[in-house]
């Protein structure tokens, strides 16, 4: 009995030794959302290092000069907007502040360009209801010059090997093919990866993911690779060009990185990146925050946040608009017409 | 005071109460037959062959199975640093079985077999975000127990054992994007104390009828030609585990759930726990009133700490409950 007393207090010392598991504790208050804000992402956003090269990001200063901005008698709607404006100093779509009122977001990686892309041009071009085919949010039609065209915009749809294989099917006799990607803002990076794996023949590497290991700027795991894996069905062996603006962002604007590291053409302008898979959190005040938290970058190692450049650069200018032509889409089929027995297969390194 | 020293308290109290009370009384040997701790006076044997032979012989003594059955409700505390840095609570529940039996090898040896199934819908502070959080644990163990017998049928059970714990269970948060939920496995192995004390119930409430030649277990019948009254005890039972040492899963610290499946990328996911970085604890105390030859009416209280802090990311899930259920004392 006695050593059943001794064993018993022994175990009750060794748990009261450790410690309750606890929160931060942020303090619901103006000061406390603004620091609990600071801190989610000083913990957990992925880009400091590199936005410190690219532009001399400093978070640490960017906490010292926004902090005299905010205090306890501010309205909600000002504290909304003083924290809005310090997430912008990060340049990155993918960082959000959200409340019931309002959403905010960096918007300039797009909306400082032109556009590059109407729906009226889009619909000149499909055609009517009758003249296109449609699965899984695509549209696809055979263009002139017997060159095929899939309009993809967005990857917030689920696609199967399935649908691809009808897609190829149906454009299966056409010499080579468009993949429209502009104004596609992302969604599923599994969508995009599937709609890549149509056009490799073996497991390719696409690029590279890591993820923070602490909450150091600097914490990072090793890159793993983020490999395509080819259809299941038919699988598009000529010649392909991509068409991107400043709006392809995000899943995206992978797509296109696997796509460049496959040798695939890309016309339009530059991508407007958002290479970091955004996770969420949330404030004491109750309002929402969206981060980049794992980078991507491609096959070379290089970032893409800030977009990829395309091979041809083209613009819709004013002109271009009033006689409703789609500048890009006319120099990716004069392209394709002059190098229809290009395949992207033979141009992989 | 934090909520797991709270618990711990709570439970040292308790014994501590019925530890000074056996130190105080005098041993007296009351003949009894309650509870799965009882003896079986009658072995049962049966042949084992094996090629046309008797190779052994088996012990198929039906051996006395006390099977608990415990519906809790209460208030749980979710914290989860991977899907928010805020504190969610919200009303819980829970439902346990747990089957305690005599091992064949040594009488004074409880086996037990621990099933639990809860459940949490918490909230955030600002009311905008809901948790759903469930848990299911599966725990198989075995506990030494000591027996002391008082004066007007009081006894005292202290048992120390061990269990191994197998748990899984998740998180899903209502309003994050690529980060929605969180998946939890473990192993655990724990020390298990329990304690159970009989006493006398209130008069008029401690005799149950007891037909003629009713059987009341195994090999042990009524002596009662014509039907008697039983007595049957009232018992006060308290079990606390403390899980010492394991292995759970958890995403590295910033680590998505795409890169875990979809990429198939292992870093550092599973994890050895023990008090230092997953310090946890179950508590559950309850009182058996007597309602029938062979079942308990069981009320009490469910408490559980479970925390890690492994990877970077912390987590603690705190729940207090009422429990109120019924025990069978079956022959099996």
């Amino acid at each position: 009995m006695k050593h059943f007393i001794y064993i018993f207090f022994s175990m009750i010392a060794l748990s009261i030794c450790t410690s309750c598991v606890t929160s931060e504790g942020f303090e619901n208050s103006h000061c406390g959302n603004f620091e609990a804000l600071w801190t989610v992402l000083d913990e957990h956003y992925c880009f400091f290092d590199y936005k410190a090269k690219e532009y001399g990001l400093d978070w640490d200063e960017v906490h010292e000069r926004y902090r005299k901005q905010v205090n306890d008698s501010m309205s909600s709607d000002a504290l909304f907007q003083v924290l809005s404006n310090m997430t912008y100093e990060l340049r990155d779509g993918h960082c959000n502040l959200s409340c019931a009122s309002n959403v905010s977001g960096y918007a300039q990686w797009y909306e400082a360009y032109p556009m590059n892309f109407s729906d009226s041009l889009q619909h000149k071009y499909l055609g009517n209801r009758d003249d296109y085919r449609t699965t899984c949010g695509m549209k696809y039609r055979v263009m002139r010059d017997n060159i095929g065209y899939v309009r993809c915009p967005s990857f917030d749809v689920g696609m199967g090997d399935g649908n691809l294989h009808y897609i190829f099917d149906y454009l299966g006799t056409c010499d080579a093919l468009i993949l429209d990607v502009r104004n596609n803002s992302g969604g599923m990076l599994t969508s995009a990866q599937t709609l890549a794996g149509a056009f490799v023949n073996e497991e390719t590497v696409g690029g590279y993911m890591r993820h923070k290991t602490g909450r150091g700027h600097s914490d990072f795991s090793e890159p793993v690779p983020m490999k395509l894996t080819p259809a299941g069905g038919l699988r598009w062996q000529k010649p392909v060009v991509v068409l991107a603006n400043r709006r392809t962002y995000s899943a995206a604007n992978a797509f296109v990185m696997f796509m460049r590291g496959l040798g695939v053409t890309i016309i339009g302008d530059r991508t407007g990146g958002g290479s970091g898979m955004p996770f969420s959190s949330e404030l004491p005040e109750g309002w929402g925050v969206r981060f980049s938290a794992c980078p991507m970058t491609d096959i070379h190692g290089q970032d893409t946040e800030f977009g990829i450049e395309p091979d041809i650069h083209v613009d819709i200018t004013s002109d271009d608009y009033q006689r409703s032509v789609d500048t890009i889409l006319e120099r990716a089929l004069d392209y394709l017409k002059n190098h229809k027995y290009n395949s992207p297969q033979s141009s992989q390194p | 005071m934090n909520h797991l020293r709270r618990i711990l308290f709570l439970c040292s109290v308790v014994l501590c109460a019925l530890t000074a009370m056996a130190d105080c009384a005098l041993p007296v040997a009351v003949a009894d037959t309650e509870g799965a701790n009882a003896p079986s006076d009658t072995v049962q044997w049966r042949r084992v062959y094996k090629w046309g032979k008797v190779r052994r012989m088996k012990d198929v003594t039906p051996l006395n199975v006390q099977r608990n059955w415990l519906f809790g409700a209460g208030y749980g505390a979710i914290y989860d640093s991977y899907l928010s840095p805020l504190d969610y609570g919200g009303p819980s529940a829970s439902v346990g079985m747990q089957n305690e039996r005599n091992a064949r090898w040594n009488d004074r040896v409880t086996s037990l077999a621990r099933f639990d199934l809860s459940g949490t819908y918490a909230t955030n502070p600002g009311g905008n975000g809901h948790f759903y959080d469930g848990q299911l644990d599966v725990g198989f163990g075995w506990v030494y127990n000591w027996e002391r017998r008082y004066y007007h049928r009081r006894r005292l059970t202290l048992g120390l054992g061990g269990m191994a714990d197998f748990s899984g269970g998740g998180t899903y948060s209502t309003r994050n994007g690529n980060n929605p939920a969180q998946g939890r496995a473990a192993f655990s192995i724990s020390p298990v104390l329990r304690t159970r004390y009989y006493f006398e119930g209130p008069r008029g409430l401690r005799l149950h009828y007891v037909p003629k030649e009713h059987k009341l277990q195994s090999g042990v019948f009524s002596n009662c030609s014509g039907g008697c009254y039983m007595w049957r005890p009232w018992s006060v039972q308290a079990q606390l585990e403390l899980p010492l040492v394991g292995v759970m899963f958890s995403p590295q610290y910033g680590q998505s759930y795409y890169e875990l499946f979809s990429l198939g990328q292992y870093d550092h996911n599973v994890r050895l726990t023990y008090p230092g970085n997953a310090p946890s604890a179950r508590l559950q105390a309850a009182l058996h009133v007597p309602v029938s030859l062979n079942t308990d009416f069981v009320v009490g209280y469910r408490g559980e700490a479970l925390q890690s802090h492994v990877n970077g990311l912390r987590r603690h899930s705190w729940q207090n409950g009422v429990v109120i259920g019924f025990t069978r004392y079956l022959n099996l």
